[in-house]
């Protein structure tokens, strides 16, 4: 509020008559703006010892009420507002009154005003429950819950008897009384379509989404005509991997209006992509570019498979399309936001050059970003200049005044007693690098470093998405488990440069950028140790913000691009811009992934450093009898059924060992992914009917001392878990020459492995296996065994990790 | 055919700029993709097309190989379920045979453009594996190549691209195009598009008449100005057609908005008039011109700057110097001062690191010495009496307030009984008193170099035109009275150099001129001839034969 003006204007005192009378609209209007403003208004109050200029109100109730149902009827519901206070029939001695002005403006969708009229009541203490709802969804809509959560309780009571009070008392209390909010939820089951649609997105936001599922799936049946239920449905399903799910509701939507059409096949191209079935989503791609949908589905399919050639084509046609009346500029305005959350800047400039519609809001973002006509890196004029412009390539250096200032190369302050250390990951799913994720923590806290002193983040670890396979053993550990998508975003109060920064970037970083902050500048950590590129990249960049003294960044085993994931969004621009700070170091685990990081950031040669792997040698102990001679070779494979892993070749080899050298074989698999139905066909066509093929489980380690070898034939790797925890198990393995496996695994020795070539034949790799097989399993398993224990024991790991974070040796 | 222009009029693709040179694709009525990307972004149009329907298949160029194969693997979807003939097309031979095995549908080459550059040295690279699309000429860039038009490039030079993108590789094919190949009707009137600035004075208008009128009389050429200078009746007058445009400064506008709006403008010109040659002639290029110049169907048109020296020494014109990247040609008309030229583009002529071609000519004058006009029939014809008349020319009257000068002046011709004759400048709004003096020399008079045997001295301005007119084709007194202005050449050196070889007298800066005037008002008087001025040589026709010469150097 500004300093120099008084808290409380009356607009009929001799203050306001001095400049004259206000029109009955006007002055509703300034009561509004002046409360928006924080002042307290009286208006039309009738005389009083303060202000004895003021009229008191000669006619009665009814009169009021016809005159202000008049003035709404002739939509000026301004009007009848001032009309209402004017009369000086207060919200406390005729809340009818009040009422019936609110709901009037409700209908007319002025928000604001019935926001104001709702606040009055309640102040008053005279609200009634509509009028309770209506603002307890308004305060939940504005992301005010625990405002919500007073006004509901107040007049509902802990437990509303209305279903509706209970739905939102439940979205109300779902950041902070979980299995409370899960309760009062429950109760939209019988509830309204209303109250289905906030609870499903209730409990969706809570991370509930198999019970928002099964309302859903409820919800559906009984209002089948309303296409929310569906959405959300598939949406669920997709979140909670159940594609089958999520394509039946997807086609379902084939046949609904054109954009729902082309939603339904974008869904469908990205679900086949996701369930590694690429035909069905180039067909489905094909289906909806056939299709005369508009160009933000276009956007979205070329995004989903990474189509930039596409987002340009279709992007370059939008201003003649704009100017010819085939785009409407509500259309181009979203497509600009879309663009501008794809870090797609340029493109938006060039939009804005070619006289395209921005919100304001982006415009005036990127002004003070200095595009724009005035600013001085002006607006692209052409397509060429313009795709080269991405964010956030474009927003580094973040500090360029911090650039130049005399730190030595690889200085920061030693890790004291008291430190604290925030270890980042993006989900704790069932992965290698997820219990690597959990063996830093372990290693951490066995070397002495105080569990309080450790805060491990997540973007997520909700549970029906899978991703809190290793939560409860990161608990066991005892550091802080921080869950980031239940922190609150709406304003961590940054100065307006970084809230800019952020803002300008690509969507998903933002959100991770702004999650993760507010946790760091809490905890204040000494240490931010960034896990794989998501949690890598934001905890670089949140170390530069706080200026963080020491930030580790711990690679995958290779660059984003060659595993071929949707990770496009991984900037090389950011790592490098990251990573010219002097306080920040890089790994990998292991020489192949380090070099091929090297190579991808340009950085010198041995600057990122080995973080090796560790087994977590409780779990992964060695078989406790050797296997009987003469019995049948039990071949393990552990792996997940998707292309790279060549899980065919796989099976091509263990027939050819069986047909073509007598070797009898257990053969066995642990895996799940889109080549299943394939692999079941192969292995009949093979006539490996004994093949064991059955889903992963949380612990292989009883599998592996099960077995008598282990075979690997993946076309891409890293530093394969499988590989070193079968050998901590004293398993002989034999695998493909590819990424990490080479350095992972023990071949010089006795009862060493096998190595075949990258891109082995099935007859090779066969006759090959057939030679080692052998005498490798008839090897006693120590060499092995001390193999891992001595390179990649948690002592060891810990070892790193404290240089890493500069504790006194 | 023709391309859909609105899908590829800002496209970053080079091909759509080559397809609209190609004159199978040149008609109307059809209608050519230039890429299966182009195809998948608007499917429905392309089935929806009344007409024959071509698309240009691409090999793999700087996309991923995942991308490239998806891509090809949707568009194979989408012909194969189509019920309307579409004809599959392929930049080359081996492009063709390639893409063919790829999709297993029919793919042929298309038919070749003609051979584009007709010499067989000059050589320029593409490449775009550092980003967006870059060319080099030789040791020189790289140059950004969104500024240039494969268009015209074909013309000035072989297309080298780099060999590990396919696709590219197979445009510079395409672009090179082959000798046997059915050369495009041309039009054998060339046509120039000659875009004056609003600059201060004739300058330019009269230097590029001078030009134009040597290029149509001796290249048959279709000149048509592109004219923001207000003197545009002047050109109409010579029988040129002229387009009048306004700057932002005339329109008031803001100077984004306007040169999206004469990009617009330009480019649909260009689209109507085809010419095969552009000139400016100004300091710098003018973004619209390359902009417009860069889109499809826009751009076979080669780009000439013609550029005078003399720039003052305090403009370091670094930036503007940048417009030799993007033109094929900059000539610098000659001056006869050149030796005393301190500016930044002295001896840029000699200069061999541009990617324009460096050139300078002979000093430009629009009158020829045949023009000139004896004595007796000049007084004629401008109706001068006995007695000795010295011509005052001063130029436009935005720059200087010349009152102190014409008093000196006018009070010397009294005491010699000399009678002033004053040229107001066809551009000047007002008259700036001319003392009195009932003889005025108007528009009408334009040019008036013609008549300069009338007078028995002349006191002028020192503007490139007005220079070399008197130094070239003039034989009496001259006093020239430099004006220093940041936006005009250095007159001031030009009036010092012509004095210091004894062509001229002049006004120093700063000094008091009476006695100058008056010395020069007793040369008029006594009848004084200057002999050791230099000869008169043609300028204009260097200029427009090197204008020729580059129309020449492709198809």
């Amino acid at each position: 509020m500004p300093e120099n003006l008084p808290h409380q204007i009356d607009l009929n005192c001799p203050i306001a008559a001095d400049v004259g009378h206000f029109s009955p609209n006007l002055e509703g209007q300034l009561s509004v703006v002046l409360r928006h403003l924080g002042f307290h208004t009286v208006v039309g109050a009738g005389p009083t010892e303060e202000c004895p200029n003021k009229m008191r109100s000669t006619v009665g109730a009814g009169v009021i009420r016809r005159e202000l149902i008049e003035l709404c009827s002739e939509g000026r519901v301004h009007a009848a507002y001032a009309r209402l206070m004017e009369s000086g029939f207060e919200a406390a001695h005729h809340p009818s009154l009040w009422e019936l002005l609110e709901r009037r403006a409700m209908e007319m969708g002025d928000a604001p005003l019935a926001h104001e009229l709702r606040r009055e009541l309640l102040a008053a203490d005279v609200a009634g429950t509509e009028i309770v709802l209506h603002e307890a969804r308004h305060e939940i809509e504005h992301g005010r819950l625990r405002t919500a959560r007073t006004y509901l309780e107040h007049a509902f009571g802990p437990l509303p008897k209305v279903t509706e009070a209970r739905i939102l008392l439940g979205a109300a209390l779902a950041p902070d009384e979980r299995d409370r909010a899960i309760e009062l939820l429950g109760a939209a089951e019988n509830g309204s379509e209303a109250d289905m649609l906030w609870a499903i997105d209730a409990l969706r936001g809570m991370g509930e989404l198999r019970r928002a599922m099964t309302l859903c799936v409820a919800a559906r049946k009984r209002y089948p005509q309303n296409g929310s239920f569906s959405n959300r449905l598939g949406w669920l399903a997709e979140s909670v991997r159940d594609f089958g799910t999520a394509r039946e509701i997807a086609k379902s939507q084939l046949g609904g209006d054109s954009d729902t059409k082309a939603q339904a096949l974008n869904r469908l191209v990205r679900l086949s992509q996701r369930t590694g079935d690429n035909d069905a989503a180039l067909a489905f791609a094909a289906d909806l570019l056939r299709h005369d949908t508009g160009p933000l589905q276009k956007l979205r399919l070329a995004r989903i498979l990474r189509l930039p050639g596409l987002i340009e084509a279709v992007t370059a046609a939008l201003p003649e399309q704009f100017w010819s009346g085939q785009l409407d500029p509500v259309e181009a305005e979203k497509i600009a936001t879309y663009l501008l959350d794809e870090g797609q800047v340029g493109l938006v400039l060039f939009l804005w050059q070619a006289g395209l519609p921005i919100a304001l809001h982006e415009k005036r973002l990127l002004e003070r970003h200095g595009f724009g006509r005035e600013g001085d890196k002006g607006l692209p004029t052409n397509m060429a200049e313009a795709i080269s412009i991405k964010s956030p390539d474009l927003l580094f250096p973040l500090f360029p005044e911090r650039r130049g200032t005399a730190v030595p190369a690889g200085w920061a302050p030693a890790l004291r007693l008291g430190d604290r250390i925030l270890i980042v990951n993006s989900v704790l799913a069932a992965g290698g690098a997820e219990r690597q994720f959990l063996m830093v923590a372990r290693a951490l806290v066995e070397a002495g470093i105080q569990p309080d002193r450790v805060h491990a983040a997540l973007f997520s670890i909700e549970g029906d998405r899978g991703h809190d396979h290793f939560e409860g053993a990161l608990r066991a550990t005892g550091i802080q488990v921080h869950d980031l998508s239940r922190g609150n975003l709406a304003d961590l109060g940054l100065p307006e440069r970084e809230r800019d920064c952020i803002a300008l970037m690509p969507a998903r970083l933002r959100s991770d950028v702004l999650a993760l902050l507010g946790l760091a500048r809490d905890l204040r950590p000494a240490v931010i140790h960034g896990w794989q590129d998501r949690a890598a990249i934001a905890s670089g960049l949140v170390s530069q913000f706080l200026q963080t003294p020491r930030t580790v960044l711990s690679m995958r085993n290779m660059r984003p691009k060659k595993r071929g994931e949707n990770a496009d969004w991984i900037s090389r621009s950011a790592y490098q811009a990251i990573l010219a700070e002097p306080s920040v170091r890089i790994t990998a685990n292991a020489q192949e992934g380090a070099r091929d990081y090297e190579d991808w950031l340009q950085l010198d040669v041995a600057e990122v450093s080995i973080l090796a792997n560790a087994v977590d040698q409780t779990v992964f102990r060695p078989r406790p009898t050797p296997r009987q001679q003469g019995e049948a070779v039990r071949l393990l494979g552990v792996f997940r059924l998707t292309e790279n892993k060549r899980p065919l070749l796989w099976l091509e080899t263990v027939a050819a060992l069986e047909a073509n050298h007598g070797i009898k074989t257990v053969p066995q698999i642990l895996g799940t992914g889109p080549l299943e139905g394939q692999i079941r066909a192969r292995a009949a066509e093979l006539g490996l009917d004994h093949l064991r093929l059955d889903p992963p489980v949380n612990d292989p380690s009883e599998a592996y001392r099960q077995s008598d070898a282990l075979l690997l034939m993946s076309s891409v790797e890293g530093t394969p878990n499988v590989i070193l925890e079968a050998q901590a198990c004293g398993l002989p393995v034999a695998a493909c020459r590819v990424g990490g496996v080479a350095e992972a695994l023990y071949v010089n020795g006795p009862g060493g492995g096998l190595l075949l070539d990258a891109e082995t034949s099935v007859q090779e790799a066969a006759a090959r296996i057939a030679a080692w097989l052998p005498g490798t399993i008839n090897t006693p398993d120590d060499a092995r065994i001390d193999f891992i224990h001595r390179r990649y024991s948690t002592r060891a790991l810990a070892r790193s990790l404290l240089g890493l974070y500069g504790a006194p040796t | 055919m023709t391309a859909l222009q609105p899908w590829s009029r800002h496209s970053s693709d080079p091909l759509p700029q080559l397809l609209a040179d190609h004159g199978s694709f040149g008609g109307s009525g059809n209608l050519v993709v230039p890429s299966q990307v182009e195809a998948l972004a608007h499917w429905p149009e392309i089935e929806g097309f009344q007409g024959e329907v071509a698309i240009v298949l691409r090999r793999q160029g700087q996309e991923d190989t995942g991308e490239w194969r998806d891509v090809l693997a949707i568009f194979r979807r989408l012909v194969s379920q189509s019920e309307r003939p579409i004809r599959l097309l392929a930049l080359t031979q081996a492009a063709a045979d390639s893409l063919a095995a790829e999709l297993a549908l029919s793919v042929t080459p298309a038919e070749p453009l003609p051979r584009g550059y007709r010499g067989t040295t000059a050589r320029v690279a593409l490449s775009r594996s550092n980003g967006p699309l870059q060319l080099r000429k030789g040791p020189l860039g790289p140059f950004p190549a969104r500024r240039y038009n494969l268009a015209r490039l074909r013309r000035r030079a072989i297309i080298e691209a780099d060999p590990n993108d396919a696709d590219l590789s197979d445009i510079a094919t395409f672009a090179n195009g082959e000798k046997a190949a059915q050369p495009a009707t041309q039009n054998p009137q060339p046509v120039i598009v000659i875009v004056v600035p609003n600059g201060t004075g004739l300058g330019h208008v009269t230097r590029m008449l001078a030009v134009a009128g040597k290029l149509r009389q001796s290249h048959a050429a279709r000149v048509v100005f592109w004219s923001f200078s207000h003197a545009a009746g002047i050109i109409h007058r010579a029988g040129f057609e002229t387009v009048l445009r306004q700057t932002a400064k005339h329109l008031g506008a803001d100077l984004d908005d306007w040169l999206l709006w004469e990009t617009e403008e330009f480019a649909s010109a260009l689209g109507h008039l085809r010419p095969d040659l552009v000139v400016q002639d100004a300091s710098n290029l003018q973004h619209f011109i390359i902009d417009a110049l860069a889109r499809p169907q826009r751009g076979a048109a080669r780009l000439a700057l013609i550029r005078r020296g003399m720039w003052q020494k305090h403009v370091l014109g670094t930036e503007a110097l940048a417009a030799e990247q993007l033109a094929d040609l900059v000539v610098e008309p000659g001056d006869l001062a050149a030796p005393a030229d301190r500016g930044v583009t002295r001896g840029r002529f000699e200069r061999t690191d541009s990617f324009a071609d460096m050139a300078v000519s002979a000093p430009v004058t629009l009158t020829r010495k045949d023009q000139l006009l004896p004595a007796r029939q000049a007084r004629r014809a401008l109706g001068l009496g006995w007695g000795r008349h010295c011509l005052v020319s001063l130029g436009g009257d935005e720059l200087w307030d010349w009152s102190p000068v014409l008093r000196d002046i006018v009070e010397a011709a009294q005491k010699q009984r000399i009678g002033l004759v004053w040229a107001r400048s066809p551009l000047s709004l007002r008259d700036p008193g001319f003392a009195g003096s009932r003889t005025v020399l108007g528009q009408s008079r334009y040019p008036l170099a013609p008549y300069l045997a009338a007078f028995d001295g002349v006191i002028s301005a020192v503007g490139y035109n007005s220079f070399h007119e008197l130094m070239q084709l003039y034989d009496k007194p001259v006093l020239l009275v430099p004006r220093q202005h940041s936006r005009l050449d250095d007159q001031m050196a030009r009036a010092q150099f012509a004095a210091a070889q004894g062509w001229a007298t002049h006004l120093p800066e700063g000094e008091p001129a009476q006695a100058t005037i008056s010395s020069f008002m007793a040369d008029i008087r006594q009848g004084k001839v200057i002999s050791s001025r230099p000869a008169w040589r043609d300028g204009a026709a260097e200029i427009a034969d090197a204008l020729g010469r580059l129309l020449e150097s492709g198809a």
